[in-house]
């Protein structure tokens, strides 16, 4: 298969990877993964911010021709320990960072306060100055922020689709949080509150990309036992492969703009907010779209498999494939035909879209809708009116 | 839009698919465009473009976090938060900053937010401690505040702190509440020097608190002439200086007073002085603060407004003597004004403070054992202070020790004969359970209902703001270019249906987060536009989903026409599931979470919410207004349409039978 092939199948969802078929090797990445990261934090600890020890930090704009080193020796000359110096950012927006440990007391930051304003000739100083039990409170608050939210999306995910894919979709999820956490603690990356709120924001993105293929697998085996074509996999890792580009540009339009923040966070400013956010950000919306093709769905197909009812439909597809020996079946197709039959409950339902027939117009529109498949016509024909009588 | 169907249904025998009516969902866009644009117009008052309320780190500035906690280390329930906050914006305001901001945040931080360059941190750093407790003799009064000045036009905001509270002063004494076993006499006369300065009170009178503070002595002398030169202006004839009238009048009042004589309200009325020194009514409470307390006390147009509207902690010092008010409570207030008397305010001239707040180690309600159904307040003093309570105790018996919370006499109670026998005294009045809650709490805690310490306080100049919003802007910028460059690269025209429905939701956002900041205050923070710029995926997505439905829908051999409301049926709801999704992990946030975070999730979940609402009044209706156009149906120009591998023209069944060779 050339790359342009390969591009072009990509394009018009036309890709067959066996997601679901090699599943257990997926698994077996994620999981090594995941040891490597648990691992990971247990030998190193993460990189705490001030947020997180206590601690002053002293900002200012970088005065040409004076070293962090200069400007940490100021501040020591006022009888205060320095834990760190450094300058971060670049251009006109460099500046001197300096971190003192524990808790100072107004005058003294007052006298680090003058001393660096003058060693800078008058530049601004701006503190911050945090308690080292603020933390821990905005972790606390933020435990208690992603239980909540992750009752209620997993209460919301079993509503809308079903308590398998909920299932799958939290372990994803989780799956997803530890790879970030993991990253974080073998890299080094600093810590903030930031970073805690940006871990919460993935947990968003990484579930709205796995709805989104859900909502196909959904859609693809709405009706699986109506039929004995394809299996519930391979409806499933059809919906993968029909939603890959769309993973894709999920994806990356969604990291675009966390790579534009990332790289002015990083770049220009140094430090702060918006490089936390960017960073945890970047990392965990790639782990979180590796997980919804890769983890979320897969999982939810060996979830569902478990039901005695799918693994006797699983069961009688694949002998029935056996004895018309087809060995290359076009689930495509098949699901296709499927999808098309429940296509009108979905049309009754939205009675009030606007762009939907009135009645009495309706068998004849879905003529018209399956006119362009002349050669499915009969069947999907035929599939509905069994349909109905079941109803 | 006639013609135009007779022309897209060429071709298409019998399909007469009703048109989507595209022009309802663009006039509800325009009513909505319109309304957020009117209201955020009408916010800024119609006279100057509407802009978003910058938050503290993109405009400099100091934003500092106190966290409550009661001493069983829980956070206080709602309304000793509220009653804690509205003190706390008091004594702020106190600090003479410009338009502060105080609020509750997650329950148990109060948030302080002051912006521009003024912003006094170290003061600021003192709000959240407890309020400065003093015990000091009452040398002189109570004396009646013939001002009636409301209290509320002395003060900076416009709310009114500390309703409840009692100054059941006179009626309350001070007796132990220890078995009055060992008793201790009169004992200890303690070894503090300061202890004889009861007896030689009423020589100290006039003694002026600042004689060792140069920077007091230049603010006096500022409002001298201040005064000085508003009697001139009120009346030209008056040769003698007022300040020299009020200084003489002072002497003259507290060697009558001295003489057991004070001066009476007729005489003060018959002497004209209340006109002739009217100018000193005119005082901020802050200048009122720096004048001599005799000045203070006798000057009859000095008022108790001006007096308890002095910062907070202008009567803290020690080793100074000092004019406080009382502060009665709302029920002395409105039985006043119902019987349309006068407010009874009272002024005190102060000793020496010889016991602090620190000196006690706890307070708590008792009941009174001499009134049935009547409370009382026990006090306990940490033992190493018991020996200055005593010696306070004993050095006025039969006299009033006032108690003075910040710069109001909270209660000023006679001490009995024993009350300085331990360390534990009780003190009686007329307490109703309230009351003596509220007394006991302030004697605890100082006013604040919890203690509070300093979280987090950020000091961020205004050259970092503004390096930090243009960095915003920049990673705002960069995030949309990339955006849109993808999108035109894949999608093509419909490339410009994504940059005019990002458009279109900016148009939203932006007149929207200017009214959130009219309205409710809502500030743009750094990570609030961190929240926009994660949303422009969320957003763009919403348009993906939508365009690779269609995708499908026309690889399948549909017309854009045919195929639009097929795919719109399908990608709504998945866009719908999605955007919840989104929104429930935003909302969760925002009441959940802690300080940066909750602009970052408002703005995050707001984003996705216009999402909706950009997607199913614009981009829905625009692609499928578009659709009735032969453009979409132009293979290279589209970015819909799907190459077909076998022949263009295969129906769609076969396509991907496609085996890989």
């Amino acid at each position: 298969m050339s790359f342009r092939d390969t591009l072009g199948r990509l394009y018009s969802g036309d890709t067959k990877v066996n997601f679901i078929g090699k599943r257990r090797a997926w698994y077996l990445v994620s999981l090594v993964l995941m040891l490597v990261c648990v691992g990971g934090m247990g030998l190193r600890n993460f990189n705490l911010g001030i947020e997180f020890v206590g601690g002053t930090q002293f900002q200012a704009t970088v005065v040409q021709g004076i070293s962090a080193d200069q400007v940490q020796k100021t501040v020591e000359s006022t009888g205060v320990q320095v834990a760190s110096s450094q300058t971060a950012g670049s251009g006109s927006d460099e500046k001197y960072i300096v971190h003192t440990d524990g808790d100072l007391s107004n005058k003294q930051q007052e006298n680090i306060k003058k001393a660096m304003s003058e060693k800078l000739k008058g530049e601004e100083i701006s503190v911050s100055n945090v308690s080292s039990s603020w933390g821990s409170s905005v972790s606390q608050q933020a435990i208690i922020a992603l239980v909540v939210s992750l009752v209620l999306i997993t209460a919301y995910l079993w509503w809308r689709y079903e308590r398998k894919m909920a299932g799958a979709a939290l372990i994803a999820l989780a799956h997803d949080l530890v790879l970030t956490a993991g990253i974080y603690a073998l890299v080094g990356f600093e810590v903030t509150p930031s970073t805690v709120v940006g871990i919460l924001t993935i947990l968003g993105y990484s579930l709205y990309d796995t709805v989104v293929v859900f909502d196909k697998v959904h859609e693809n085996t709405r009706d699986v036992f109506s039929q004995q074509r394809f299996t519930y996999a391979d409806g499933a890792n059809l919906a993968i492969n029909q939603t890959l580009m769309r993973s894709i540009n999920t994806s990356l339009i969604g990291l675009l703009p966390v790579a534009g923040l990332l790289f002015v966070g990083a770049g220009l400013l140094g430090v702060g907010t918006l490089k936390d956010l960017a960073l945890v950000l970047f990392v965990g919306m790639l782990t979180g779209a590796y997980s919804s093709l890769f983890l979320a769905t897969p999982l939810t197909v060996d979830f569902k498999l478990r039901e005695p009812r799918l693994k006797e439909h699983t069961r009688k597809v694949e002998s029935k494939r056996a004895a018309s020996g087809e060995s290359d079946v076009d689930v495509a197709a098949a699901v296709e035909k499927s999808v098309a039959e429940t296509e009108d409950d979905a049309e009754t339902d939205d009675a009030d879209e606007p762009a939907e027939e009135t009645p009495p117009v309706r068998p004849k529109a879905m003529s018209g809708a399956g006119g362009p498949r002349p050669g499915a016509r009969p069947a999907t024909k035929r599939t509905t009116a069994k349909k109905k009588k079941k109803r | 839009m006639a013609p135009k169907r007779t022309k897209a249904a060429r071709g298409r025998k019998s399909v007469t698919r009703k048109q989507l009516r595209v022009a309802p969902y663009f006039v509800s866009l325009i009513v909505v465009l319109g309304l957020v644009w009117l209201s955020a117009v009408a916010s800024a008052g119609f006279t100057k473009f509407p802009t978003p309320k910058l938050g503290l780190d993109l405009q400099g500035g100091v934003t500092m976090t106190l966290k409550a906690s009661l001493p069983n280390g829980d956070a206080p329930d709602p309304d000793r938060m509220e009653q804690a906050r509205q003190i706390i914006e008091n004594r702020v305001n106190g600090t003479g900053v410009a338009e502060p901001e105080v609020f509750i945040d997650n329950g148990r931080n109060i948030v302080v937010n002051v912006a521009g360059k003024d912003t006094k941190p170290d003061q600021l750093r003192q709000v959240g401690a407890p309020a400065q407790l003093r015990f000091r003799e009452v040398l002189q009064g109570p004396q009646e505040d013939y001002t009636e000045q409301n209290p509320k036009d002395f003060q900076n905001s416009g709310k009114n702190s500390d309703d409840k509270s009692d100054s059941k002063s006179s009626d309350s004494k001070i007796g132990s509440s220890d078995s009055p076993s060992d008793s201790g006499s009169g004992s200890s006369s303690s070894s503090k020097p300061s202890s004889d300065s009861s007896s030689s009170a009423d020589k100290n009178n006039g003694e002026d608190p600042a004689k060792e503070n140069a920077s007091i002595k230049k603010q006096r002398a500022a409002v001298y002439k201040k005064i000085n030169e508003m009697g001139k202006k009120q009346d030209p004839k008056q040769k003698q200086k007022l300040v020299d009238i009020a200084k003489s009048f002072a002497s003259q009042a507290a060697s009558m007073a001295q003489q057991g004589q004070p001066i009476t309200k007729d005489q003060i009325k018959q002497s004209g002085l209340m006109k002739t020194l009217k100018p000193f009514g005119k005082l901020k409470p802050d200048e009122v603060a720096v004048l001599p307390p005799s000045m203070q006390l006798y000057t009859p147009t000095i008022g108790c407004g001006q007096l308890n509207g002095r910062t907070p902690g202008a009567v803290a010092e020690v080793n100074e003597q000092v004019v406080a008010c009382n502060r009665p409570s709302d029920a002395e207030i409105s039985q006043a004004k119902k019987a349309k008397k006068p407010v009874p305010y009272v002024k005190y001239l102060l000793a020496k403070a010889r016991v602090v707040g620190e000196d006690v180690s706890s307070a708590g309600v008792q009941s009174d054992p001499q009134q049935a159904g009547k409370f009382a307040v026990g006090l306990d003093f940490k033992s190493k202070s018991t020996k200055k309570w005593q010696s306070l105790a004993n050095d006025t018996v039969g006299k009033k020790v006032a108690i003075v919370l910040d710069n109001e006499v909270i209660s000023a109670p006679v001490t009995e004969q024993g009350a300085g026998s331990g360390g534990q005294v009780q003190i009686s009045g007329d307490f109703s359970s309230d009351d003596a809650n509220l007394l006991a709490e302030q004697l605890k805690y100082g006013s604040l209902p919890a203690s509070f310490t300093v979280e987090t306080i950020d000091e961020v100049s205004a050259t970092l703001g503004l390096s930090q919003m243009k960095a915003g802007m920049l990673a705002g910028g960069i995030g949309v270019a990339l955006v849109i460059l993808y999108c035109l690269v894949y999608y093509r025209v419909m490339g410009l249906v994504v940059i005019a429905s990002l458009g279109a939701s900016g148009a939203i956002l932006y007149p929207a987060i200017a009214m959130l900041g009219a309205q409710i205050g809502f500030t743009l923070t750094l990570a609030g536009i961190a929240g926009f710029i994660v949303a422009i995926g969320i957003t763009a997505d919403s348009f993906v989903v939508f365009f690779e439905r269609l995708k499908d829908e026309m690889k399948e051999g549909r017309s854009t026409r045919s195929a639009v409301p097929r795919a719109w049926t399908r990608a709504r709801r998945t866009i719908l599931s999605a955007d919840t999704v989104q929104i429930i992990g935003a909302i969760v946030l925002y009441f959940l979470a802690i300080g940066v975070v909750k602009g970052f999730a408002f703005t995050l979940g707001l984003s996705t919410l216009v999402d909706i609402a950009v997607v199913f009044l614009f981009t829905h209706p625009l692609v499928s207004w578009l659709s009735r156009f032969r453009l979409l149906n132009n293979e290279s120009l589209s970015g819909l349409h799907t190459k077909r591998r076998n022949s263009p023209d295969a129906p769609a069944g076969a396509v991907t039978l496609s085996k890989e060779s």
